[in-house]
């Protein structure tokens, strides 16, 4: 029953691999996006003021209450409607960076609020400027516990990216239901780029454990 | 070429359309809703799975439970939806979806109950056996209702996953309400800004009042801390 043939979707592998580069380079741009909105949004929501917190989480509650998909074609949608020529490229990494970024930004206030008060207070009491307080004692304690979740939400996004197919974008997705039109062999086509995509996901995971181990010296 | 600004606002395109939204809306509900019930049955067999005593089947489903986690509900869509029929096996759009969606959160539920059912101490279990209560005993009345309100955030943050991601089975031509809004919208952009505010707001509605339940069930279950 099982007879599978995956030469002609070999065949296409130079395809496939330039397809594979718009799909990392999509991600990395959107993952750029992500943290900048993360970072930014986690930043205002420290402001004092009875504004920005409240905005920021209506920002982050809506973003994290609708799907993705009605997010990319809204996105594709409202230049398309009020006659603004946009490349789907540049607006579909936009949406994908603000909806992750929207995880980002609670990612990162949950780690920056986890530091202990008395840290904070000790260092206070001993002198230490302010901005040194953050750079030297806040950060590197955020940074830590904050690399695997962020890492999670990075491979989420670059998963992520296949929904911009629906756009038109010639990402790895796209180019599979070409190849899978032409030669006929849906499943060995949708097997070959589900493996792509997995080896970007382990590459990501394998990354973050690197990293963290690094980042947590400290600790042990 | 100017734009209309009032046809984007268009309302007749909702009144003209109600019965399909609504149809579309039934759907992408009954989607999400037994997808939901899929995924806690896939979800508690892969929790035994994970902590299996044998520690083959314990590799085994974390091996399993990376490939789904590392590659994209849509392609697993696609290869249900368009692979599966090359093997003799012809799923509708609707069946796709749901068994992809579900098998999806599967891995994830498979994981927070394990770590929520570890989360609860050892002696728990212990002391239950200890007054001669039978395994299921001690866990359905010592070790699950505690564990549960451990889980329960993430078991709902599961489930309005399953409702957001259910957009998806618009590209295996499931009439799911997404799917609806963006062929009306796809004729003419007439009624384009009410449209996609009224399918927003509907997830929105959806997914604000399951976190809205959830805070209020964890805190009626934990209720016993207190006192």
């Amino acid at each position: 029953m099982l007879n599978l043939n995956f030469t002609p979707v070999i065949d296409s592998l130079d395809q496939l691999l330039w397809a594979a580069t718009v799909t990392l380079v999509l991600g990395w741009i959107g993952m750029v996006v992500a943290i900048t909105v993360g970072v930014v949004g986690a930043a205002l929501s420290q402001m004092p003021g009875r504004f920005y917190r409240p905005a920021v989480q209506a920002f982050v509650d809506i973003y994290r209450g609708t799907p993705l998909l009605v997010q990319i074609l809204l996105f594709f949608f409202v230049p398309a409607a009020l006659q603004i020529d946009l490349s789907p490229y540049f607006v579909g990494a936009l949406a994908i960076g603000l909806y992750y970024g929207a995880y980002i930004i609670e990612i990162l206030r949950g780690a920056y609020e986890a530091v202990p008060r008395g840290q904070i207070e000790a260092a206070r009491s001993l002198g230490i400027p302010a901005l040194n307080i953050f750079i030297r004692i806040r950060l590197p304690q955020a940074l830590a516990i904050v690399i695997s979740p962020i890492a999670g939400q990075f491979a989420r996004l670059q998963k992520a990216t296949s929904l911009l197919s629906v756009i038109g974008v010639a990402e790895l997705t796209l180019r599979g239901q070409f190849i899978m039109t032409r030669t006929y062999s849906p499943i060995e086509t949708w097997l070959v780029i589900a493996g792509i995509y997995l080896a970007m996901y382990l590459v990501i995971i394998t990354g973050a454990i690197w990293l963290e181990r690094r980042l947590s010296v400290g600790r042990r | 070429m100017t734009v209309d600004y009032n046809a984007l606002f268009d309302l007749s395109q909702v009144y003209d359309n109600w019965r399909l939204l609504v149809s579309g809306a039934l759907m992408t509900i009954s989607i999400a809703l037994t997808a939901t019930i899929l995924a806690g049955i896939l979800g508690i067999v892969m929790s035994m799975l994970l902590s299996s005593r044998r520690r083959w089947v314990a590799v085994a489903t974390r091996g399993y439970v990376e490939v789904i986690r590392g590659t994209p509900l849509l392609i697993q869509m696609y290869i249900l939806y368009y692979g599966l029929p090359a093997l003799g096996i012809v799923l509708s759009g609707f069946w796709a979806a749901v068994i992809a969606l579900g098998v999806n959160s599967a891995a994830y539920v498979g994981e927070i109950s394990r770590g929520a059912i570890g989360s609860i101490d050892r002696a728990q279990r212990e002391s239950g056996f200890a007054v001669g209560m039978s395994t299921f005993t001690t866990y359905r009345r010592i070790v699950l209702p505690q564990a549960f309100p451990v889980a329960l955030p993430s078991l709902v943050g599961e489930v309005i996953d399953i409702v957001k991601w259910s957009s998806l089975a618009t590209v295996i031509a499931v009439p799911e309400v997404t799917q609806i809004v963006y062929q009306i919208v796809s004729q003419s952009f007439r009624g384009f800004a009410i449209l996609f505010l009224l399918l927003a707001g509907f997830y929105f509605t959806l997914t604000w009042s399951l976190s809205i339940m959830s805070r209020a069930l964890e805190s009626r279950l934990t209720s016993y801390r207190a006192r």
